[in-house]
């Protein structure tokens, strides 16, 4: 019985144990969280790692070709540098040359500068005399000019007052002249209206043949449908025709 | 003489000095600022580097974001979090990837938010380190002290601004990060009340809150503290207010709450400071592809190429080929994987957990890493059946297995039972702060991908399309009731002492105990309870009551009410009175009908006294019937009714009916403890006699009740 009683009691205790427990503060869970986090981290570093140092294989890579490069460019730039000095020294022998050529043309130049110089003073100087000599023939000519100039102005004033008169005595016949177109433009116009009246006349007495003329040939188309009266008939047109003529 | 010459300097210089200095002064009084925002980038690359320029979407935002700075001019850059997680690549670099991104795209600082917190703090403070970009929180402490930069001081067109970082709560920390550096948030009021104290001793004109809260909790804080003169919410919070998204919330008193609603691009938010800070616009730009000759920009797509590269390569490693045929995984099926391996009755996981996929038959670790977005320990621990209720009923956001929220593998959910629960920290640390107590849990320290990974190199469950097995796997419970008393009366006082009326007369010795476990081994189908029993009073040399019973009962789970059973029992008595030890058999068979408060057997079977002495077989049929009923939170009352009625046989006593009644009243002191009152009436009659035997008892006891899962 009391093994029984014992039994129970351990069951009862194992019951009353809680499941499975909060076990943060346990070393194993400790360990274990430490664990976590360190594989987490070890796992970011481990792969950043990577990444940096293939970056870093490419930057290496990059500046094998930038040096290589530089070294290319250095020959390049010493076979210029060669080339540039001895082109500057051909450029020194043909600056001095020039240099030279340079100072005997402008030796030359100077005495002909001042040779022309002068000529150009002498010149200025003939041509100060030569325009002050025209300023005085240029004033006598003027003087001469104003007077032939007055006295054209008078001859001009004589004989328009000449032409005037003249012009006016013209004028005058021209009017009579006109007065008797008048009178015979007047005296034509009478003659006119008479042959209109005339041509009316004649006009008339043709309309009036015109009607006769019809009106016998009318009695003549009615005179050749009657038989009996034929040849009588046929006589008469005849005299008529002779009568128009 | 030299004044008079420099008369028009002077008036022209003279005129410099005035009118200059006050147009400056005009412009600095209220100058326009112009921030670039960005929130929830979430670590979108793209995981390969094929035409990456105009396809992946985090490198046409970063172009976006150099043009904008060509563009205009730009004082500040700030991310308003969740730029680290989910994105695939992000997560392989533990977001070192997209920490280099902010760096190099000028991200003067980036909010802590829920799912940036899922790439480890200690991980983020690696990163972290020899960078320009600051992680900002004020309300992420570690033993009290702030993790992260709590705010940072910026100089912009002469005024002093200060940026203050407060972290929404719904994110969890690791718990290794917990357990080991004590770090936990403390609310966003505290958090800023001890930041505003501390810059309030340097010379602030403005202080900017970058918060990843609730707009509501935004509103909270601006109106607790009048120095905040802007608020920036991104992140964590969606914007909501009354079920509608604000972009932007003007206060009363000129201050502003704007928030970025969208993920789908940045946003340029373009402020006037004058003696406040008044938001002239928010919009919100889509990114497009724009080349760009940048050279932080190519520096940082070569650095993004090898992160792709070493994914591609770490990636391919093959963790099972040759499967039978592709697998279609969800977090129901990862779910159902958990209870196989924690050999657990339920396990949940958050909706986020897996990323519903196809893994095709030969399995990669980048398509693990694609598929399972959660890599926080799993962890095992046990809820009662009311808790699982609750849990089942709240389920938003959880995908639950193993049970519909009523049954657990074919049994209704106990209230009072304990089961077995296997999910993520995450889920977790949710269920903890929902029933705000402390749950004990065993930490497997093993995650979802880790047990995806072995069960594919292993057993490979996860190809299974019905996890019924699961249901048909064997669990034992042990439920103990142990109820005793004991009562020792010493009399003294000579030979012959005058007995006070109503007190013994002499010493005496009793005690006693009623006692059972029932042992229950069952899977969704079968049902096998194994219970001794014990009731046992004695005084003295004298037994008052001395019965032994062991019971065997059987249920087929045919139906939730309706079951049939098979019971065999066994009484006898524990100790021999007389040299004799009898025993008497009883077999039955009938039907069951359990529902969540009353269960009831009707049985057809037979008694046989085996010996002291034996007596003939006698067929009957029986009727149990029991009843709990919860009255108050500490109150039970129980109704237990045991009968036989034996029908007369050829040889046997006649018809014979024996009924064995229980009512109790239990008064819980703590889970396993409790004080009862009990009656027990026992009757038998023999039809054929009329002396009936009946007994009946009033037992006081201090019961002691505990169960559990062997597994």
């Amino acid at each position: 019985m009391k093994k029984m009683v014992f039994l129970i009691t351990i069951l009862m205790a194992s019951a009353c144990a809680p499941y499975p427990g909060s076990n943060a503060n346990l070393p194993g869970e400790q360990l274990n969280a430490e664990n976590r986090l360190m594989k987490n981290n070890l796992d970011l570093a481990l792969r950043e790692n990577e990444v940096i140092k293939e970056e870093n294989k490419q930057y290496k890579t990059k500046t094998a070709n930038l040096n290589s490069e530089i070294q290319r460019l250095n020959e390049v730039t010493t076979g210029l540098k060669r080339k540039y000095t001895i082109d500057m020294a051909m450029m020194t022998d043909r600056y001095n040359t020039l240099q030279d050529q340079y100072n005997l043309l402008q030796t030359t130049s100077d005495s002909k500068i001042m040779e022309l110089a002068a000529q150009n003073l002498e010149l200025d100087r003939r041509m100060k005399n030569e325009i002050s000599s025209l300023n005085s023939k240029m004033e006598i000519q003027k003087a001469s000019f104003e007077k032939a100039r007055q006295s054209q102005t008078q001859n001009f004033a004589a004989k328009k007052k000449e032409f005037e008169t003249e012009l006016a005595s013209i004028k005058q016949t021209l009017a009579e002249k006109e007065t008797v177109i008048a009178s015979m433009k007047a005296a034509n116009d009478q003659s006119q209206l008479q042959i209109d009246k005339l041509l009316q006349e004649i006009d008339s007495y043709k309309a009036e043949l015109d009607r006769m003329n019809e009106e016998n040939r009318g009695s003549m188309q009615s005179n050749q449908s009657l038989p009996e009266a034929g040849t009588a008939n046929r006589e008469e047109p005849s005299s008529t025709n002779t009568t128009i003529k | 003489m030299w004044f008079k010459k420099n008369i028009p300097f002077l008036i022209v210089f003279t005129w410099c000095c005035i009118s200059i200095p006050v147009s400056v002064c005009a412009e600095m009084e209220n100058r326009t600022l112009t921030f670039l925002l960005t929130a929830n980038l979430n670590g979108r690359f793209l995981t390969t580097a094929d035409n990456q320029d105009e396809q992946d979407p985090m490198l046409i935002i970063a172009q976006s974001l150099v043009a904008e700075r060509q563009r205009r001019r730009v004082d500040l850059y700030l991310d308003l979090g969740n730029a680290f997680f989910p994105g695939i690549l992000s997560r392989y670099s533990w977001g070192s990837v997209m920490m280099d991104y902010l760096d190099d795209f000028g991200c003067d600082a980036t909010l802590i938010s829920s799912q940036d917190l899922k790439i480890g703090i200690s991980n983020l403070e690696l990163i972290h380190k020899g960078k320009g970009t600051q992680l900002l929180s004020a309300d992420i402490r570690e033993k009290g002290k702030p993790v992260f930069t709590p705010y940072i001081i910026r100089e912009i067109h002469g005024k002093t601004f200060a940026f203050i970082g407060i972290s929404s709560k719904n994110g969890y920390f690791d718990i290794a990060e917990t357990e080991l550096r004590d770090i936990s948030f403390i609310e966003a009021d505290e958090a800023l009340n001890d930041i505003l104290t501390e810059i309030s001793r340097e010379k602030i004109d403005y202080v900017i809150l970058l918060s990843g809260l609730s707009t509501d909790d935004n509103l909270t804080l601006m109106d607790r503290n009048k120095s905040i003169s802007l608020c920036i919410s991104g992140g964590d919070t969606s914007g909501e207010t009354y079920s509608v998204k604000a972009s932007r919330i003007d206060l009363d008193s000129g201050r502003s709450l704007v928030t970025l609603t969208s993920a789908d691009g940045y946003y340029i938010l373009s402020l006037t400071v004058g003696d406040s800070i008044q938001v002239n616009s928010l919009d919100l730009k889509t990114p497009s592809f724009q080349p760009t000759a940048d050279s932080r920009y190519s520096e940082f797509v070569q650095r993004l190429t090898i992160w792709k590269q070493k994914f591609e390569t770490e990636g391919k490693e093959e963790i099972a080929t040759e499967l039978k045929e592709n697998i279609r995984l969800d977090n129901e099926k990862v779910a159902n994987l958990l209870r196989d391996r924690f050999n657990a009755e339920i396990a949940i996981l958050d909706s986020n957990s897996i990323l519903p996929g196809l893994l095709s038959t030969d399995v990669t670790y980048s398509d693990i890493l694609r598929i399972v977005r959660n890599e926080h320990p799993i962890f095992t621990f046990k809820l009662t059946g009311r808790e699982l209720k609750q849990i089942s009923k709240d389920a938003e956001g959880m995908i639950i297995t193993g049970t519909d929220g009523v049954n657990v593998q074919g049994y209704p959910i106990e209230d009072g039972r304990k089961y077995l629960l296997c999910a993520s920290q995450l889920v977790y640390d949710q269920i903890k702060q929902k029933f705000g107590r402390e749950i004990p849990y065993k930490n497997s320290w093993r995650t979802l991908s880790d047990e995806i990974i072995d069960d594919l190199e292993g057993d490979r469950v996860i190809m299974a399309n019905n996890f019924d097995y699961l249901d048909n796997r064997f669990r034992i419970l042990a439920d103990i009731r142990l109820s005793n008393f004991y009562d020792q009366s010493t009399i003294s006082g000579g030979d012959n002492p005058d007995i006070p009326p109503g007190m013994p007369a002499n010493t005496y010795h009793k005690w006693g105990l009623e006692d059972s476990i029932d042992v229950t081994v069952y899977n969704q189908h079968h049902k096998v309870v194994f219970t001794p029993y014990i009731f046992y009073i004695r005084q003295d040399e004298k037994y008052l009551q001395n019965l032994l019973r062991g019971t065997l009962f059987y249920t087929y789970n045919l139906n939730p009410v309706i079951k049939p059973y098979y019971k065999s029992q066994i009484d006898t008595v524990v100790v021999e009175t007389s040299g004799q030890r009898p025993i008497l058999l009883r077999n039955t068979t009938g039907v069951s009908f359990d529902t969540s408060h009353i269960d009831g057997k009707l049985g057809l079977g037979f008694e046989k006294q085996t010996q002291d002495p034996v007596k003939p077989m006698s067929a009957g049929f029986e009727i149990i019937f029991d009843a709990n009923h919860d009255i108050l939170r500490y109150f039970t009352y129980r109704f237990h009714l045991d009968s036989f009625y034996s029908i007369r046989q050829e040889g046997s006593e006649g018809h014979r009916l024996s009924a064995n009644i229980t009512n109790a009243i239990s008064f819980k002191l703590n889970s396993f403890a409790a004080f009862s009152i009990q009656h027990k009436y026992f009757y038998y009659s023999s039809l054929e006699n009329p002396n009936k035997y009946q007994d009946s008892q009033v037992l006081m006891s201090l019961d002691l009740k505990t169960g559990f899962k062997l597994f």
